[in-house]
Parts: structure tokens; sequence; C-alpha cells
């Protein structure tokens, strides 16, 4: 569509210049014409040449960008041929007798005419649309800058949903609550545990980058709190064996991956499980492996925490296509997540 | 049926109750303060989970369950649903906006973690006169069935979150946030990530049903794409629509009829 609005808006301007070429030569240069050959040689010429450009334009449009100066070059030199082409078979036609010398007269002239016209015209509506082009560009990484901005927000804000998730909150206030009139120091514990892991976690969704240690740290807290909850339903290990000390890491990935593993694989089966992370080098990258020994996915409900989602999209926008996070179903039972990032 | 009672006041019979949370502490807690604010409050039976709870609301038939509504095996309110004809049921919840307007609107007793000794003395005077009056019966149990159905129906529909796909003896579950498009081919559905190609055995029209139709769009009889991952639109020298993904070279063909879908983009 726009091509072809660009392509007929392109040959009447054409065409009225092609009337003026003709009009100019045939009054100072090639009297001996009629204007109505100086005119029709001037058109065919003009057209062709336009039109040729523009066949040119639109395959460098839909082919590669780089290849456009080449494309118009092409565009040129066939347009003058063919007008060349069609304008001796014009002339042959009304002037069989003395065709090759009328010919190169006539034509010669307006095809310097035509190039020397053609040309500027041409670089006009070329600028003009690497200008819009640019304007479009810019006009797109703005958007993609805002979105970008938005998506930001959007985890921040999901992330600190997911970590003060209220029923999270509420039940831990509730043991630590009850735990006051049972057992005082395990209480007291306990306050102390929520209260440093709500700093953390605050801190976290505003922190680009943490290392797996601190990560790990935060899920050792996450578990604590879990294990007084959850008591003997809950056993959980943590191995770090990456040999790294300070291996960057993004905040809150591995954390998501085990509160799906609370929630939807051990908090749901009666008799509960373990939890166990276990982290090491492979090829230049670190594997972090979450798995459990909970009810695993029901076939017909495998939907997850948004928490995957979450991790999913953290990791390809910090990697890009670097780092994935692969689920298996665990042996014997529960669910197996393996995140791979590079180092 | 319940033992009759000679003594009018409901303070003075002893009413039998059974308590049931998963977490132990909370289970314990809330049996201490049920017996420092009622203590002729006779629990006669603590659950750790629904199954359990179930179980033993059958065997003992108490006067009154206190149920948790998060539980393994069986939710509070899956008990609910078959003892509410015979038993007082009060809910204890942690958080849930939903339910506690749904106990407000039919005047169904609840209890909300973490629970204070004067929200829980509130609760258990108005349990007293309600089991004096002995107000317990059908009418509490239509309350109660009302409340499960509204908690039923408001559930928000469940999109499919991960796919499962088998690559060779492994199961492997794919979030469909990683997934570009499901393609249709032969008897099988191509699923296509970035990296990857599984095949998988549901066809395109029961997957079409089953994800998300704000992130997962059919444009063609034979495909399902996640719009999150398109990277391009455009046209072939046919004229036919095609879209483009991050990362793979494969696209997907718009069939005319889903063209309408991308005219505003």
């Amino acid at each position: 569509m726009k091509h072809q609005k660009e392509y007929a808006k392109s040959l009447a301007i054409t065409a009225v210049l092609d009337t003026g070429i003709a009009l100019v030569l045939h009054q100072m240069v090639l009297e001996d014409a009629t204007f109505l050959e100086v005119l029709v040689v001037s058109q065919l010429t003009g057209l062709s040449i336009c039109s040729f450009v523009h066949l040119g334009l639109f395959i460098s449009d839909r082919v590669q960008h780089g290849w456009m100066g080449a494309c118009i070059a092409a565009g040129l030199i066939s347009g003058i041929v063919s007008g060349g082409v069609l304008s001796w078979g014009y002339l042959a036609i009304m002037h069989d007798p003395d065709i090759p010398h009328y010919f190169s007269r006539v034509f010669s002239h307006i095809a310097v005419f035509g190039v020397v016209f053609g040309v500027p015209i041409i670089y006009f509506f070329i600028s003009r649309e690497k200008l819009a082009a640019s304007e479009k560009k810019i006009q797109d990484e703005k958007i993609k800058r805002l979105t970008m901005e938005k998506e930001a927000a959007m985890t921040s804000l999901r992330l600190l949903q997911a970590q003060i998730e209220p029923h999270f909150l509420f039940n831990t206030l509730s043991n630590v609550i009850m735990l006051f009139d049972m057992d005082v120091e395990k209480a007291k514990k306990m306050l102390i545990d929520v209260n440093e892991y709500l700093r953390i976690s605050l801190e976290r969704t505003r922190q680009e980058m943490i290392t797996l240690s601190q990560e790990l740290d935060l899920v050792r807290q996450y578990l604590d709190i879990f294990k007084i909850r959850m008591g003997k339903r809950l056993s959980f290990e943590i191995k770090d064996r990456t040999g790294l000390d300070n291996f960057s890491f993004p905040p809150l990935i591995v954390q998501p991956l085990v509160e799906n593993a609370i929630q939807y694989g051990l908090e749901p089966k009666v008799e509960g499980g373990t939890v166990s992370i276990d982290c090491w080098q492979d090829n230049s990258m670190v594997v972090i492996e979450i798995s459990d020994t909970g009810c695993g996915i029901d076939e017909n409900e495998s939907q997850g925490g948004i928490g995957i989602d979450n991790v999913n999209r953290r990791l390809s926008a910090i990697y890009r296509q670097k780092a994935t996070l692969s689920l298996t179903e665990n042996t014997p039972c529960g669910l197996k997540a393996v995140i791979k990032v590079p180092i | 049926m319940r033992p009759q009672s000679r003594d009018k006041g409901a303070d003075m019979k002893s009413w039998r109750a059974i308590v049931a949370d998963d977490e132990e502490n909370l289970r314990i807690g809330i049996c201490l303060m049920l017996k420092k604010i009622w203590p002729q409050l006779d629990i006669v039976a603590r659950a750790e989970n629904g199954t359990e709870a179930l179980a033993m609301i059958r065997e003992k038939r108490p006067d009154i369950a206190f149920l948790d509504i998060q539980m393994p095996g069986m939710t509070g309110v899956a008990v609910a649903k078959k003892i509410s004809s015979f038993c007082k049921v009060v809910f204890i919840t942690a958080y849930d906006r939903y339910a506690v307007e749904a106990f407000e609107n039919e005047a169904v007793d609840y209890i909300l973690k973490p629970a204070s000794e004067q929200r829980l003395q509130v609760t258990i005077d108005r349990l007293k006169k309600q089991l004096g009056q002995g107000t317990t019966g059908d009418g509490d149990d239509q309350r109660i069935q009302k409340v499960i159905q509204v908690m039923e129906n408001r559930q928000a529909p469940k999109y499919l979150r991960l796919v499962k796909v088998k690559t060779g003896p492994d199961l492997r579950f794919v979030p469909v946030s990683q997934i570009l498009y499901f393609k249709a081919e032969d008897k099988y559905t191509v699923v296509q990530t970035q990296d990857h190609e599984f095949l998988i055995k549901t066809p395109i029209k029961d997957l079409e049903g089953q994800l998300d139709p704000g992130r997962f769009w059919r444009v063609h009889r034979s495909a399902i794409v996640n719009i999150d991952q398109i990277k391009v639109i455009k046209r072939s020298f046919t004229n036919q629509m095609m879209i483009g993904f991050e990362g793979i070279d494969q696209t997907i063909a718009v069939s005319r009829s889903y063209e309408k879908l991308f005219k505003q983009m």
C-alpha cells in the first residue's frame, strides 16, 4: 500500500519534470524534431528511470537495507537502458529512414537531462524516506525503552509481592504469636528471622546483581522460617560446590523456585518432603538445581506458580539466550528445576 | 445425636470440638487459646490435614470443627462440604479476601490468622449463643454450602503454565512463557522454544482452550503463537502475512481469516 502510493506520487512528479525537460530541449536544442517526439521520448525515459529506481528501492526494502545504494544504481542504469529501447522503438515507427542519427541526438540529450534532474529528485525521495525510517526507529526505540521500564517496574512489584505473599506473611506471623505462648525463645528467633527476611527482600527488589552465596543465604532464611512452620514435614539441604566466592548473580532467581517447591510441591503433600539445592560448575556454566520430593505436577493441572514465569523472564532479560531454565520430573517424585547461567 | 442437656446455659454444657490445621504451632496455639477463653470446651481431636480431619469428625462427631482452609490432603472447604449438616464449622484462614467476604455475607463463622484473643472471644460468644439456642442444623448447613459455592465459582480461570513434554526417557515441563508457537504436524503438535523443538500429542484445538487467550493467539488452523515472543510481522511475495520470532528462522503463516487480529498493531 505504502509503496503503491509513493510510486504513483513520484510518477506524477516525474511526468511534470519530463514535460519541462521536453519543452526546454525542444525550444533550445532539438528544433528540428517535433515537440510530440521530444515529449514522448522524454516521458518514456523519465518514467522508466523512475519505475526502475522504485523497483530497486522496493527490492532493497524486502531484501536488506544495506543494499539500497546498489539497488538504486542498478535501477538507474536499467531505467536509462529501457527508456532508450522504448524511445528507439517509438522513433523507429515514426522515422524509419534516419533512426540512428536522430535517436542518438534526441535520446542522449534527454538521458543527460534525465540524470541531471532525476538524481537530485531521487536523492530527495531517498533522504525523505531515510528520515522517516530514522524517525520510526527513534519512535520504536522509545517504545522499547518505555516497555522495558514498565516491565522492570512490574517485575520488581511482582517480586515484592511474591516475597511478602500474604499467606506466607500472615501464617508466619501467626506462628510467631502462637509460639510466644509455647516457647518464647523460639518465638523470638522466628521473629528475628522474619524481620531479616523482609529487610533483605525489600533491598533485593532494588538490586540488580548480588552474589550467588547471598541469594543462597536468603533461601536458607526462607527455609528456616518454613522449617519452624512445617516441622518434621519439611527437610532441606543447600550445597554450593561451585568454588566461586563472589559469583555475580541476579537476586530472587533461586528463591521463587524454592517457594514454588514448597507451595506447590510440599505443602499440599500430607507427608511433606525434602527441598534440595545444589550448585556446581559445568563447562563454563554455573548449574543450580532445585529439586523437591513433593507432589509434582498434575497432568491436568500443570500450572505451577507465577514464580516460574518471573524467573524465566528475568533470566532472558539479564542473560539473553545464554541462560536456561528447565523443569523436569524428579525421581522418585516431585519436580526438579535446573538453572544454567554463564560464568 | 448430641446428648440432651438439662442446663439451659450453653456454658454449663460440655461442647465437643475438633481443631484442624497442618501447621503444628498453629494447631497447638489455637487449642491453647480456646482452652483459655472457653475452658469448658472439650477438644476431642486435633487433625494435621484435611483427610484426617474428615475421618476424625466422622468418627468423633464433635459439635464444632475449627478448619484451616489450606490443608494438604483436602482443603478445609472440601471437609466442610461433607460435614456441615451435622457439625458446626468455623473456618480459619490466613488471607483470603474473597472467602472473608463470603463469610461475612452469609454470617458464617471464621477466624483470621493471626488470631487475637479478643477476636476469638467474639467468635466464641456467637458460637455459644447459637449452640445454646440449638440453631445449628439446616440453616447453618445451607449458609455454609452457599459460601462454598461462592468460593468455588470465583476461582479465576486457570491457564496452562507448563507444558509437559517427553524428551527421550525424561519428562520435561516447558513454561509457556518460553514457547514461541504451537504448530500442528501430522498427528503431533510441535512445541517450539528458542532452542528446542518438542512434540506433544495434544491437538491444537484442545490447547487453544487451555492457554491464556491474552497471550496465545490462534493465527491459523494449525498454529497458535505466543504474542509476547513475536519479533516481526511481515508479508511474503505472495502477500501472505508471516510472523517471525526472536532467535529462530522458522516463521508462522497467518491465515486470511485471522489477519484482522493484527490490524491494530
